[in-house]
């Protein structure tokens, strides 16, 4: 076998842990094993959510020099969330880089550093899935549609999931 | 010959033993004075321990000193690690690249089994089988990061769940695969089951 490099030897570690014993609702792996740097995800909607019953599928691309610098998560296609990019991309602390937040919004140990890892970075996005964060949104429409109408966001999302089931 | 030759080539001799005698025990006898200065530079808490870890350095050759500055060049990198545990894995290294790189792979190091005790009463005999558990929860960790787990292991941890971790490649793409599949389908059953509800519901 080629000799791996540190960050190849951290991925196909997580992905053994998350092989093994998977904690509910996440299926996450290397889309092929040749470049473990490439992953994809299927996340569930948490129940008693309007994301419930939903499969969100979500890619997550690491950098060489991962866990030194932390992967970027992207929902594909897009999903609707104040936290989420329109392109998809998942805006959540736990993927900022380490150290201290220039605006001071976040704390240091909220943020990424090596000891965090991908199941962590997942069940994170399940609970901001469950609950919105509109302070740092990233998607001033869906803040808006989230803060102002309700109805109409949930409404949204659940034709979303049912689309994409293919109901 | 001339006395003086004599005198000459003893003394070289003489020079050579006395500097041969000089040379050899230099770099152990240095190393325990720096692992002894570490603890004592060190304060508090940490002073036992790393008295703790000298002792050990004499009882058991593996052990390598940890000067101060080795641990502050891996806190930086590592803030969330306690002191501990970085000295700790430290002396097992005796590298700061070493414990860099096993930090990085394992996302955490271990804490040192003595800390919890914290005294330095500890008999040798405890010594010596603490150092046979660390090293055989080194191995054990080394054993899991092998790609390559034996089929006996897998037996031992996954079989009860439809998740586990196959020696073959194709096998466990195939298997991510499959998960995803019944994830996705069980999720659509679930929609299905609750549109039917709703639709009950408003009729």
């Amino acid at each position: 076998m080629a000799p791996r490099s540190t960050a190849q030897k951290r991925l196909l570690k997580e992905y053994q842990q998350l092989a093994r014993d998977a904690p509910p609702g996440i299926v996450a792996g290397p889309v092929s094993e040749d470049d473990l740097f490439k992953w994809e995800c299927l996340l569930e909607g948490p129940p008693d959510t309007p994301y419930e019953n939903g499969v969100f599928p979500a890619t997550l691309s690491f950098p060489k020099d991962y866990p030194l610098s932390p992967p970027s998560l992207k929902f594909d296609p897009p999903l609707l969330h104040p936290n989420i990019y329109a392109d998809g991309t998942v805006c959540i602390s736990i993927l900022h880089p380490s150290g201290e937040d220039p605006n001071q919004y976040e704390r240091p140990e909220e943020r990424w550093s090596p000891v965090q890892s991908i199941e962590k970075i997942l069940l994170s996005v399940m609970s901001m899935l469950a609950e919105p964060n509109p302070e740092s949104g990233a998607n001033i429409d869906a803040c808006k549609l989230w803060r102002d109408n309700r109805a109409e966001y949930n409404s949204q999302i659940k034709k979303h999931v049912r689309e994409s089931l293919g109901l | 010959m001339d006395s003086s030759t004599v005198i000459f080539v003893a003394t070289l001799a003489i020079a050579f033993i006395f500097l041969r005698w000089l040379i050899a025990p230099i770099p152990q006898s240095n190393e325990f004075n720096i692992a002894e200065a570490a603890g004592n530079t060190s304060t508090g808490q940490e002073s036992n321990n790393s008295s703790n870890a000298s002792n050990t350095g004499n009882a058991r050759s593996r052990r390598r000193p940890v000067t101060d500055s080795m641990v502050e060049v891996v806190q930086t990198i590592a803030p969330g690690l306690t002191r501990d545990q970085i000295v700790f894995d430290l002396s097992n290294t005796g590298s700061v690249e070493l414990t860099i790189n096993r930090y990085m792979e394992l996302g955490n190091l271990p804490y040192p089994p003595n800390s919890a005790r914290g005294t330095n009463s500890a008999s040798s005999n405890e010594i010596h089988s603490q150092s046979q558990s660390q090293a055989s929860s080194r191995s054990a960790t080394e054993a899991t990061m092998e790609s390559n787990s034996s089929p006996k292991e897998d037996l031992a941890v996954g079989d009860s769940t439809s998740s586990s971790w196959e020696a073959d490649k194709s096998e466990r793409s195939v298997s991510l695969h499959r998960r995803k599949q019944e994830m996705i389908v069980a999720a659509r059953r679930r929609l299905e089951a609750s549109l039917k509800n709703e639709l009950d519901l408003s009729q």
